[in-house]
């Protein structure tokens, strides 16, 4: 396999993480920002409903950003976000 | 950002970073990360309280992507992971009756300080020198690298105990061994865990490799696989004491979800010894972390 530069390959690890940091931005403000006033009322009425909520939307949370990066994975088909790129520059396999 | 569970202004960025960090470090090596992941949320501003329980919520997020990740590697042993979980239990909870008993000594923070400095030392200490003695085996015998241990008598002799029921691990290339060996692994690193207030994946990793005889890239998944199961429970515990600002772990753990891919990924690329050797650099620096703690605390009396 041909080597490519370490310089352009952080330079496309780093663009690809841009991308998904605008991803979660535009998730935050459309998603986190308004969960306080609920989570907040829930904490504040039943610790135990707030637990197990809490609970679920981590793991709700991790398996959406899971096919996320999946899917983003998928579309600039450069595996793991240039990652696998960089490795092979550093690799001993 | 205002988060009004925990009444603390963080910049959120800068908790999707430490998220960010801790994820590629626990999808590397198999840890939860909380080590580093706790003083980093200190420094930001997070009240302590809230940095124990809510470092617990955004560690079981990230080590479900990371496992998730591992398990399409196929680098996890569920069966494995299943049966340890039953150990690890019994061994947490006994753990945190020992750490209330010893509260009523109150020497609490320093017995627990110094055990933890001593086997973070040891482990550190071990690993680097295990695995550096591998890579020189690879290079010396000709040996595959991935089957390359510097210390396998250990797990030779416990694979060799013969007391029914014996289970195979087929996943971890274990034919037979005995089910009290694993569950006593299980129990015992649980125990550490719970008497030392940590997730316990530094802790585990290397019992994985050096007592059972799991490879390294199995030994790293199936330990994340346990840290989902043993901080989901101390996040439910947590929450309901109302120590868990769910909304900070949920900041924080958009960050981690790309940093644990990329660490698992990772594991990919570097064979069994190289992965030990890095990881032995981790001990060491909860070894520190904790002596600053434990000095902080001298001189603040």
């Amino acid at each position: 396999m041909k080597r490519m530069e370490p310089g352009l390959l952080f330079r496309n690890l780093l663009m690809e993480i841009i991308i998904y940091s605008i991803l979660i931005f535009a998730y935050y403000l459309l998603v986190l920002r308004w969960l306080d006033d609920w989570l907040m009322m829930m904490f504040n009425t039943n610790l135990v409903y707030y637990a197990f909520i809490g609970l679920g939307l981590i793991f709700i949370q991790a398996v959406l950003l899971d096919f996320v990066t999946s899917y983003l994975m998928k579309i600039i088909k450069t595996d793991q976000f240039g990652i696998k790129r960089i490795l092979d520059v550093f690799s001993d396999r | 950002m205002y988060f009004p569970i925990a009444d603390v202004t963080v910049n959120p960025i800068l908790l999707m970073s430490v998220g960010f960090l801790v994820g590629i470090l626990g999808g590397f090596f198999g840890v939860g990360g909380g080590f580093l992941a706790g003083p980093m949320m200190f420094w930001t501003g997070v009240p302590m309280n809230f940095v124990v329980g809510t470092d617990l919520a955004h560690m079981t997020g990230k080590s479900l992507v990371a496992a998730r990740r591992h398990r399409a590697l196929g680098h996890v042993d569920l069966k494995l992971g299943l049966n340890m979980v039953l150990g690890t239990i019994v061994g947490v909870e006994l753990g945190a009756r020992i750490v209330e008993a010893l509260q009523e000594t109150g020497t609490i923070e320093l017995t627990v300080g110094i055990t933890y400095i001593v086997i973070l030392l040891i482990i550190s200490g071990f690993t680097a020198w295990e695995s550096i003695r591998a890579i020189q085996m690879v290079r010396t015998d000709q040996m595959d690298v991935d089957k390359a241990v510097g210390f396998q008598g250990l797990a030779k002799k416990i694979q060799a105990v013969n007391i029914p029921p014996m289970v195979s691990f087929p996943v971890s290339g274990i034919e037979s061994i005995s089910l009290w060996m694993v569950l006593g692994v299980g129990f015992f690193t649980g125990l550490l865990a719970g008497s030392l207030g940590v997730g316990g994946g530094f802790i585990r990793m290397p019992m994985l490799v050096y007592v059972l005889g799991i490879p390294t890239h199995v030994a790293v998944g199936t330990d994340l696989f346990e840290i989902v199961f043993s901080s989901a429970f101390g996040t439910i515990t947590h929450a309901i004491k109302g120590n868990v600002d769910i909304l900070m772990a949920l900041v924080m753990q958009t960050g981690a979800a790309i940093g644990a891919q990329i660490g698992a990924t990772a594991t990919r690329f570097f064979a069994g010894p190289k992965i030990r050797l890095a990881f032995s650099v981790l001990p060491l620096l909860g070894a520190i972390m904790v002596i600053i703690r434990l000095l902080g605390g001298a001189m603040g009396h």
